[in-house]
């Protein structure tokens, strides 16, 4: 019976869909996912039927309901609109906080591996020196220095992560620069500027993107944590983790305030795995 | 008549670094005194088996790898100790084809930009008359105009290596070194790509380096041959000879290597035993001494120099008269 199923269906006139399904079904699912949730961030200022700030002390910690779809918070706030606007700061901080390392890591993970020699000895000890701390030591560290706020986040969450972007990028370096193409280059004079941005970094990007798509889940998460700490947004900004530190005295009385900006984490976090792997095996295809 | 290209003890060392100071603890020698000189106009071919030098000589002329010592001379030029800048516009007269086609062409630049980028950088042409160069170019090398705007992955392994070769006239050389041009295509191609050799040597003027690791490919193209083993010169001398009256036993033992001998050539089947030994430890006196069917217990005091047999031949073996 399942035989003839699956028989009928490679041949039908939809197998081809079918098949496409079948082998990218997490990059289908993820990018949906997340194409839903940030079209509702962008759009949050028409979707939310609230101020994601206005205070109403007359309707405080009402549970889910038809005006509040995801109830109030302790001050009578909507829920509901504050996960929708805080969708946006999250992603934005997490395309940033990935943006800033990824560009930082590769642009000297590049030089070090191109050049050599003592140029690739002081980046790869400052590499070193940076990737020697835990990834949320260093964060936390730094925003002690800084002291708290988005931009010390911001600062801190780059520091802490491009190490591991320019390790990547030098150790592909070191193999394209040996490449025949890219020697036909020297052989031909080209300037190191040509030789770096159209012979080489073109092709060593691809690691680094599928590396991102993962770190961008590991940075969301931080930054909800930071901002849960308090070393992060501030409130009364609407933000996943300080909705949930808010909500969290409420634990017993009011399940929402808590509960539902996690899901919109968990469900984010999802979103970008299933997408990350799936743009992985797409690009891992492709090359 | 002098030479066009005079390489005269060419060394190059790859330092083989170890312990937690990362100092040099060895070196693989893969070019030990190399000297020899191309004459303008003529192609000379470098022969040996994989691991003997062969590329590591041919990048070092242009500079691709340093050399450890050692000097280059071209058309009067000493160009190991040419400046940066300097070299770069020497770089026009000198290029390079490659052995792997599918290595050879960035995957992301169009054949247009391949052949168009090395126009601009010397400053070839005006920028009008710079398509029809690279058409020409193209049709030159048996390629149809219309591949100007394909990637290479749309290219077959002879056709890359057709467009490798039109990059490397773009710029109309005066040398080129051809690294084992056929070794990565299919015999059926090899033959075509070699007679394209052959006729562009005639319409661009070319002087050529050309490397194969086995005595069939060269014989058809080469004026001379230099043959190589395990970082030194074996033997040099012109086509006709090598073939005819090969001197040393190593070039024996490559000639009776190759396939199908010419009627009423007459020689001893030499079969070389064992592996070519590693160039970090190379063996004392004659490098090839391990594997000499005639070695004798002097091979191993003293490294033979090359000595001149005959017109144009030089051969570096002790047992030479
Ligand atoms: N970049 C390098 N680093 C270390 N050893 C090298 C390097 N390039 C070549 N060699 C070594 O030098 C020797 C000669 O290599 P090569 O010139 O490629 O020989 P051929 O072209 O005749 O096969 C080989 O033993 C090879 O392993
Ligand atoms: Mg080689």
């Amino acid at each position: 019976m399942t035989e003839a199923v699956a028989l009928s269906l490679s041949n039908g006139p939809d197998s081809r869909k079918a098949a496409v399904w079948r082998k990218h079904t997490g990059l289908i699912v993820g990018a949906t996912l997340l194409g839903v949730i940030l079209l509702s961030s962008l759009f949050a200022g028409f979707i939310s039927p609230h101020d994601p700030l206005q205070h109403d002390l007359r309707n405080t910690l009402q549970p889910p309901r038809w005006a509040h779809p995801f109830g109030t918070d302790n001050f009578g706030r909507d829920i509901f609109s504050r996960v929708l606007h805080a969708a946006k700061l999250d992603l934005m901080i997490g395309f940033l906080c990935v943006l800033f390392p990824w560009m930082l890591g590769t642009a000297l993970g590049a030089i070090a591996g191109y050049f050599g020699g003592a140029v690739d000895t002081v980046i790869m000890r400052v590499v070193d020196t940076f990737s020697a701390f835990p990834f949320l030591v260093m964060v936390i560290g730094i925003i002690a220095i800084l002291g708290p706020g988005l931009m010390s986040m911001y600062i801190a969450l780059t520091l802490a992560g491009w190490s591991m972007y320019a390790r990547l990028v030098r150790a592909e370096v070191l193999v394209v620069k040996k490449a025949e193409y890219v020697l036909a280059a020297r052989a031909l004079g080209y300037l190191h500027g040509r030789i770096m941005f159209r012979h080489i970094l073109p092709n060593v990007i691809t690691p680094t993107i599928i590396f991102a798509m993962t770190d961008i889940v590991l940075v969301i998460l931080s930054t909800t944590s930071l901002s849960f700490l308090g070393l992060g947004v501030q409130p009364p900004m609407a933000e996943w983790g300080i909705m949930i530190s808010e909500g969290k005295g409420f634990i017993l009385t009011a399940w929402w305030m808590v509960t539902l900006p996690g899901l919109a984490i968990v469900l984010v976090g999802l979103a970008l795995s299933l997408l990350g792997d799936g743009i992985a095996k797409l690009l891992r295809e492709r090359a | 008549m002098t030479a066009l290209l005079q390489v005269k003890d060419l060394k190059k060392y790859f330092p083989i670094r170890g312990g937690i100071l990362n100092r040099v603890v060895n070196n693989v020698q893969a070019v030990n005194d190399v000297s020899f000189g191309v004459r303008e106009g003529e192609v000379v071919g470098l022969v040996g088996e994989s691991g003997s030098g062969k590329t590591t000589v041919g990048r070092t002329l242009l500079r691709l790898e340093e050399a450890t010592s050692g000097t280059v001379t071209f058309d009067g030029t000493d160009i190991l100790t040419l400046p940066k800048e300097d070299m770069r516009k020497f770089r026009k007269r000198m290029q390079i084809i490659f052995q792997d086609p599918y290595a050879s062409l960035n995957p992301r630049e169009k054949i247009r930009t391949v052949i168009g980028h090395a126009l601009t950088q010397h400053q070839i042409g005006t920028p009008e008359d710079r398509e029809d160069r690279i058409v020409r170019l193209l049709e030159q090398v048996g390629l149809s105009a219309d591949y100007m705007d394909r990637f290479p992955h749309e290219f077959s392994g002879g056709q890359r290596q057709r467009i490798g070769i039109a990059r490397a006239l773009a710029v109309d050389p005066d040398f080129v070194v051809a690294d084992e041009p056929v070794s990565a295509l299919d015999v059926s191609i090899q033959a075509q790509v070699i007679n394209l050799l052959d006729d562009l040597r005639g319409q661009f003027n070319l002087t050529m380096l050309f490397i194969a690791h086995d005595l069939a490919v060269v014989e058809h193209i080469c004026d001379r041959v230099i043959v190589m083993y395990l970082g030194r010169i074996m033997e040099i001398a012109p086509a006709g000879t090598l073939y005819s009256a090969p001197n040393h036993p190593y070039t024996q033992a490559l000639l009776s290597a190759v396939p199908i001998p010419k009627p009423g050539r007459k020689l001893a089947r030499v079969v070389l035993k064992g592996d070519i030994p590693s160039p970090i430890n190379p063996p004392s006196g004659c490098v090839f001494r391990t594997r000499c069917p005639l070695a004798v217990a002097d091979c191993a005091a003293v490294v033979p120099v090359l000595k001149q047999i005959g017109s144009d031949h030089f051969s570096a073996c002790i047992l030479t008269a």
